[in-house]
C-alpha cells in the first residue's frame, strides 16, 4: 500500500453516542449526531460501511479543545497533530474544524484530520466545504475525495467556483483521482460536471486547464464524445473538456461542432479547429510502436523556462491542496537566493497578473519578506474584498509594526487609501489606533472618513472628540455625516449636541444624516428635533424624520398630532402611511383624541384619519361626524364613507340628502353608491329628483354600476311617478338588458302613460322586432304578452306584426290586437277589422273590432254589409267618409 | 531477464524494453540506471504518464539528473497535475534543484 493510499484508508468503525460536550463548540458540531440523514439527503447511499466517527469522553485532548482560548486550542491541535490523530480525537478535531470562530484553529484541525485515515460523515464535510477560508476549503475537498464516489454531488460545483482557487484546484485534482480509482463515473454526475463546467464564464481560464485536462483524460475521450450530441449544457462542458485534453482526436470531435446551435459551442468548434491547424507534433517517438499507438503525446514549451517561470511554479505549489507538497515547496525556495526572491516578488506584485501576484503573496507569508509590504498593502487596497485573502495572509505573516504598517498607508495610490485604512485596522487591530489618526489630515476625504469609521468601529475614547471636530470643522459632507453616526452612538448629552448641530448643517446629507441617526424611541429632549426636520426644505431630511415621528411615545401624541396638522398634504400623507406600518392603531388613537375638537380644522383631520384607521369606534365617529355642524366636517365624513362602506352608514348617509350643502349630498350619494346593501337604491333613485344636478348625476353613475335586476325593477316601478320618470327612463336606458324583463312588466300594466315610457325604453333597448318574434311563439300567453308589448312600444313594425295577429286562433289576441290597432290609429287595419267585426264568430271579437274601428273613424251599416267591406282600398290613408 | 537488476547502465534500447515491461518495479528500477544518450529525455517524459507513481517519480528524478532542455516545463507541468502527493513533491524538488544549479552557475560567472 503507497503512502497516498494509507492516508485514504477507512477507520475501523465502532458505533458510539455523539459527545454532547460542555462548551459553545457542542452547538456547532451535534452534525455527527445526524450524519447519515444529512448524507442521504445528499441524493446517495453510501457503499462503504457507515461514516461514524469514534469518540471518546474520556480523551485528554478533548477537553483543551474545548477550552475558551483560541491559542489554547491551538497549541492543542499542534500537539495532537505531532502525535498522530488517534480514532479517540477525531471527532473532536472536527468539532473544531466546523465549529471554531479562530479561522486559524479551524484550519489547522483540517490540517490535522487530512494527515489522519479520517472518513467523515458527508453533513461534515459539506460544513467544512462552506468554511470562509479557502484554504480550510480545498482540504475539506481532500476529506471528501475519501468518501469516494457519494462526495461527488458536493465536489462537482466546485469546479466552476473561481472564487475559491484553492478549494477549485483541489477539487478538480481529487475528481480525477476518485475517478481513477472507483471506475467510471456515473452518469448523473457526469453530466453535473458538464453542466458546472459549461457554465463557467469565462470559458476555462489558463490556470483551470491542466486541472481539466487531466479530468478529461480519465474520463475519457469516448465517454466525453457521446455526450457533444446531448443538451446544450452537456455538448459545451463536453466540448471544453475536450479542448483542455487538447488530442488531435478530442479536437476532431469538436471541431465537427461548427454548426451547432449554441454559440459558446460554436467558439469552442473554432478554437478546436484553429489548435488543430496549430498542434504540431513533437518529441521523438519512444519506439515506433508507441509512436503511433500514442497520438496524445506530451507537448511543452520548445522554449526553456525562465528563472521567473521556475520560481512562479514553485510559488504555486504552496497552494497545492496538499501539506507535504506545500512543505516541498517552501523548503525549495528557503533555499534560493533571498535577493531573487525578493526581486521576483517586487517585479510580479507591481506587474504580474492577479494569479502571479497571488502567488507572490504566498512567497512572501511563506518566506516571510518584509521588504514586500509595501506592495503587498498597495496590491490588496486595490482588490475587492474577496480577492484579498492572500495578500492578507501575507500581510498578517510579517507581523508589521503598527507605525510602519500606518505609514504603508499613506504610500498607497489616493484611489485606493481609504480601502488600505481598513486594511491596516484589519490587520493591525487596536494598536494601529494611535497612528492612523495623523491620517485625519489626508486631502482626501474618503481617507478621513475611513479613519473616522475605524475609530468608530473601535469603539476607541477619541472617536467622539474627534468626530465633534471633524463635524463642526471638515470641508468634506461625507465627513461630517460620518461623524454623526459616531456621535450618534454616544451618549445622550453628546449626542443631543452633536445632533442638534448637525440639524444646521448646510448640507442635507448631513442634516438626513443627522435624522437616521436618532435612536428609536427618543428621550424626550431629542423629540424637540423631530419638528424642524420635518419642515427642512429637503426631502432626504424630512422623509427622515417620519420613521422617528412615527414611533413617539404615546405620551409624544400632541407633537405627531402637531405634526399632521403643520404638514401639506403630500408630508402628511407620507406621515401618514408611516404611522400605518408602525402601529394602525396608533391612527385610530389620534382620530378619536381630536374628533370632538373646537377647531373645525381638526375634526376634520380627525374624521378623515377616522375613516382610515376603520375601527369600530372610529368608524362610528365618522358616522356621527355627518351630523357635524360644520359643512367642511360633514362633507369630509361623507367622503370618507367611500373609503369605509358600511350598511351601518346607510341611514346617516340618506338623511344627509337632506343637506342643504350641495357638496355634502354629492360626497353621501358617492358614499352610497359604494355600499352593497338593499336599502341603498330606493335612497339613490330618490335622490334623481334632487335639485341639484351634480346630485342626479351622481345618483345616476351609482345606479347604472349596480347593473341589477332587482335595482332596474325598482327603476321601472318609478316610471309610474311623472317626477321620476324621466330620470329612470335614462338609468334603465344606460342599464341595458338587465332592465327588460322589469319594462315588460310596466309595459303590460294599466297605467297607459308608465307602460309608453316603458315601450320606449324598450323599443331602445330591445327593438320591437324581438317581441313581434314572441307572435310566433306556440305558447298563447307569451304571443299575448307580445301582442301587449307591441301595443306599448307602436310604429310600423309593431303594427304590421299586431295585423298579422288579428288572424290569431286565441280569442284574447285576436281582441286585444283589434283594440291597439284601433288606438294605434293603424288605417291598414280598417278591412281586416270590417272582416272580424262582420265574419268572427266570437262575439267579444266582433265588438273589439267595432270598438277599434269607431276609433278609426270607420262604423260598419249593417251586420250583413259585405260591400262596404269589399269598397275598403288596400292602400286607406284616410278614414272613409261617413 | 531484468536488465536493471544487472547494476550496469543501461541504453536507450534496454530501457524502452524495461518502460514496456507489465511490472511498475521493472519499469521504476530501469530508470534511475540509464545513460545519457538521444532519445532517453523523451522516453522519460512519456514515462511520466506511467501509471505506477514509482515510474512516474523515477521518471523525475531521472530528469531532474539529466538536466537537458525541455526537462523543465514537463516537470512543471507534472508539479500542477499529478495525482500523486511523492510525485508532485518529487517534481518540486527537482525544480528547485534545477533553478539552485542555474542561480549557482551565475553566480560562479559573474
Amino acid at each position: 500500500m503507497t503512502s497516498e493510499e494509507d492516508v485514504a484508508a477507512d477507520v475501523p468503525e465502532h458505533a458510539s453516542e455523539p459527545h454532547i460536550g460542555e462548551s459553545l463548540l457542542d452547538a456547532a458540531l451535534d452534525v455527527f449526531d445526524a450524519a447519515e440523514e444529512a448524507a442521504s439527503g445528499l441524493g446517495r447511499t453510501t457503499t462503504g460501511p457507515p461514516p461514524h466517527i469514534v469518540a471518546s469522553d474520556h480523551s485528554p485532548n478533548v477537553a483543551s479543545l474545548l477550552t475558551n482560548s483560541a491559542g489554547g486550542r491551538r497549541e492543542t491541535l499542534a500537539r495532537m497533530t505531532a502525535a498522530g490523530i488517534g480514532q479517540e480525537d477525531v471527532q473532536a478535531v472536527a468539532r473544531v474544524l466546523v465549529g471554531d470562530p479562530d479561522p486559524e484553529t479551524r484550519l489547522m484541525a483540517a490540517e490535522a484530520l487530512a494527515t489522519s485515515r479520517a472518513r467523515l460523515p458527508l453533513a461534515v464535510i459539506q460544513r467544512a466545504l462552506a468554511d470562509p477560508q479557502d484554504r480550510v476549503r480545498a482540504i475539506a475537498v481532500q476529506l471528501a475525495a475519501r468518501r469516494g464516489f457519494v462526495s461527488l454531488p458536493l465536489l462537482i460545483p466546485l469546479v466552476a467556483q473561481r472564487s475559491w482557487p484553492m478549494a477549485q484546484a483541489a477539487a478538480l485534482l481529487v475528481l480525477r483521482r476518485i475517478v481513477e480509482e472507483e471506475g467510471q463515473v456515473p452518469g448523473q454526475d457526469l453530466r453535473s460536471l458538464l453542466a458546472a463546467v459549461a457554465d463557467m464564464d469565462p470559458p476555462p481560464l489558463p490556470a483551470e486547464r491542466p486541472g481539466l485536462e487531466a479530468l478529461a483524460r480519465t474520463i475519457g475521450t469516448e465517454r466525453l464524445r457521446a455526450h457533444l450530441a446531448g443538451s446544450e449544457a452537456e455538448r459545451l462542458g463536453a466540448a471544453r473538456l475536450l479542448l483542455a485534453e487538447a488530442s488531435p482526436r478530442a479536437l476532431r470531435f469538436v471541431s465537427g461542432l461548427s454548426e451547432d446551435a449554441s454559440e459558446e459551442v460554436r467558439r469552442a468548434a473554432a478554437a478546436a479547429s484553429h489548435l488543430i491547424e496549430h498542434q504540431r507534433p513533437s518529441g521523438r517517438p519512444v519506439t515506433p510502436d508507441a509512436a503511433t499507438a500514442a497520438p496524445s503525446r506530451w507537448s511543452f514549451a520548445s522554449g526553456e523556462p525562465s528563472e521567473s517561470e521556475l520560481v512562479s511554479s514553485l510559488a504555486r505549489s504552496l497552494a497545492d491542496p496538499e501539506h507535504v507538497v506545500r512543505r516541498q515547496a517552501a523548503a525549495t525556495l528557503e533555499r534560493l537566493p533571498r535577493r531573487m526572491l525578493t526581486d521576483w516578488v517586487a517585479q510580479t506584485l507591481e506587474g504580474g497578473s492577479a494569479d502571479s501576484a497571488a502567488k507572490a503573496a504566498l512567497v512572501v507569508e511563506h518566506l516571510r519578506l518584509p521588504d514586500a509590504d509595501e506592495a503587498m498593502l498597495k496590491r490588496a487596497s486595490g482588490l475587492p474584498a474577496e480577492g484579498r485573502a492572500p495578500y492578507l495572509g501575507a500581510l498578517s505573516a510579517l507581523k508589521l509594526d503598527p507605525a510602519r504598517l500606518a505609514g504603508l498607508v499613506s504610500v498607497v495610490d489616493p484611489t485606493h487609501r481609504q480601502e488600505a485604512v481598513r486594511l491596516a485596522w484589519q490587520l493591525g487591530g487596536r494598536a494601529v489606533l494611535p497612528f492612523l489618526q495623523s491620517l485625519l489630515e489626508d486631502t482626501a476625504g474618503p481617507v478621513r472618513m475611513a479613519v473616522m469609521e475605524v475609530l468608530g468601529e473601535s469603539g476607541d475614547p477619541s472617536a467622539v472628540e474627534v468626530a465633534e471636530h471633524l463635524l463642526a470643522n471638515d470641508s468634506s459632507a461625507a465627513v461630517r455625516a460620518t461623524a454623526v453616526y459616531i456621535l450618534a452612538r454616544s451618549d445622550s448629552h453628546t449626542r443631543l449636541a452633536g445632533l442638534s448641530r448637525a440639524l444646521s448643517d448646510p448640507d442635507p446629507d448631513v442634516r438626513a444624516t443627522a435624522v437616521e441617526a436618532l435612536p428609536r424611541g427618543l428621550a424626550t429632549e431629542m423629540v424637540n428635533v423631530l419638528l424642524p426636520a420635518l419642515h427642512d426644505q429637503d426631502e432626504r431630511v424630512w422623509q427622515a424624520s417620519l420613521r422617528h415621528l412615527a414611533a413617539l411615545p404615546d405620551q409624544n401624541l400632541p407633537l405627531l398630532w402637531a405634526a399632521l396638522r403643520q404638514s401639506p398634504d403630500p408630508k402628511r400623507e407620507e406621515l401618514v402611511r408611516s404611522i400605518e406600518r408602525n402601529d394602525p392603531e396608533r391612527l385610530a388613537s389620534l382620530a378619536m383624541q381630536n374628533v370632538h375638537a373646537r377647531d373645525p380644522a381638526d375634526r376634520v383631520l380627525a374624521t378623515e384619519l377616522a375613516a382610515r384607521a376603520g375601527t369600530p369606534d372610529s368608524t362610528a365617529a365618522v358616522v356621527a361626524a355627518l351630523s357635524d355642524p360644520d359643512p367642511l366636517v360633514r362633507r369630509t365624513a361623507a367622503a370618507a364613507m367611500s373609503t369605509l362602506r358600511t350598511p351601518a352608514a346607510v341611514g346617516s348617509l340618506s338623511r344627509s340628502l337632506a343637506d342643504p350643502q350641495v357638496d355634502v349630498r354629492v360626497e353621501a350619494v358617492r358614499a352610497l353608491g359604494m355600499i352593497d346593501d338593499d336599502g341603498v337604491p330606493p335612497v339613490l333613485i330618490a335622490a334623481l329628483k334632487d335639485p341639484e344636478l351634480r346630485v342626479r348625476e351622481m345618483a345616476a353613475e351609482a345606479l347604472t354600476r349596480w347593473h341589477s335586476p332587482a335595482v332596474a325593477r325598482q327603476l321601472a316601478a318609478a316610471l309610474g311617478s311623472p317626477d321620476l320618470r324621466r330620470p329612470a327612463g335614462e338609468v334603465l336606458a344606460r342599464t341595458g338588458q338587465p332592465a327588460v324583463d322589469p319594462l315588460v312588466e310596466v309595459a303590460t300594466g294599466d297605467d297607459v302613460e308608465a307602460a309608453a315610457a316603458a315601450g320606449a325604453l324598450l323599443e331602445r333597448i330591445a327593438g320591437a322586432a324581438t317581441f313581434a318574434a314572441y307572435l310566433a311563439s306556440v305558447d298563447p300567453e307569451t304571443r299575448l304578452r307580445g301582442v301587449q308589448v307591441l301595443g306599448a312600444i307602436g310604429g310600423s313594425t309593431a303594427a304590421d306584426a299586431l295585423l298579422g295577429a288579428l288572424s290569431d286562433p286565441d280569442v284574447r289576441i285576436r281582441a286585444r290586437s283589434a283594440a291597439l290597432l284601433g288606438a294605434m290609429g293603424e288605417l291598414r287595419a280598417v278591412k281586416p277589422l270590417r272582416r272580424m267585426f262582420l265574419s268572427d264568430p266570437v262575439s267579444e271579437v266582433a265588438a273589439a273590432a267595432e270598438s277599434a274601428l269607431r276609433m278609426l273613424g270607420t262604423v260598419p251599416q249593417s251586420g250583413g254589409d259585405l260591400r262596404v267591406v269589399e269598397d275598403v282600398t288596400e292602400n286607406m290613408v284616410e278614414p272613409p267618409r261617413e | 531477464m531484468d536488465p536493471a537488476r544487472s547494476g550496469r547502465s543501461l541504453g536507450l534500447s534496454e530501457l524502452l524494453a524495461a518502460l514496456a515491461s507489465t511490472d511498475p518495479a521493472v519499469r521504476a528500477r530501469a530508470i534511475p540506471r540509464v545513460r545519457p544518450e538521444p532519445g532517453v529525455k523523451e522516453a522519460l517524459i512519456e514515462a511520466l504518464r506511467d501509471a505506477s507513481s514509482d515510474v512516474r517519480r523515477a521518471a523525475v528524478r531521472g530528469l531532474a539528473q539529466m538536466r537537458e532542455p525541455g526537462t523543465a516545463s514537463a516537470l512543471i507541468h507534472v508539479s500542477m497535475t499529478d495525482l500523486s502527493i511523492v510525485v508532485r513533491a518529487e517534481a518540486v524538488a527537482a525544480l528547485g534543484s534545477i533553478l539552485e544549479s542555474r542561480t549557482s552557475r551565475e553566480a560562479s560567472s559573474e
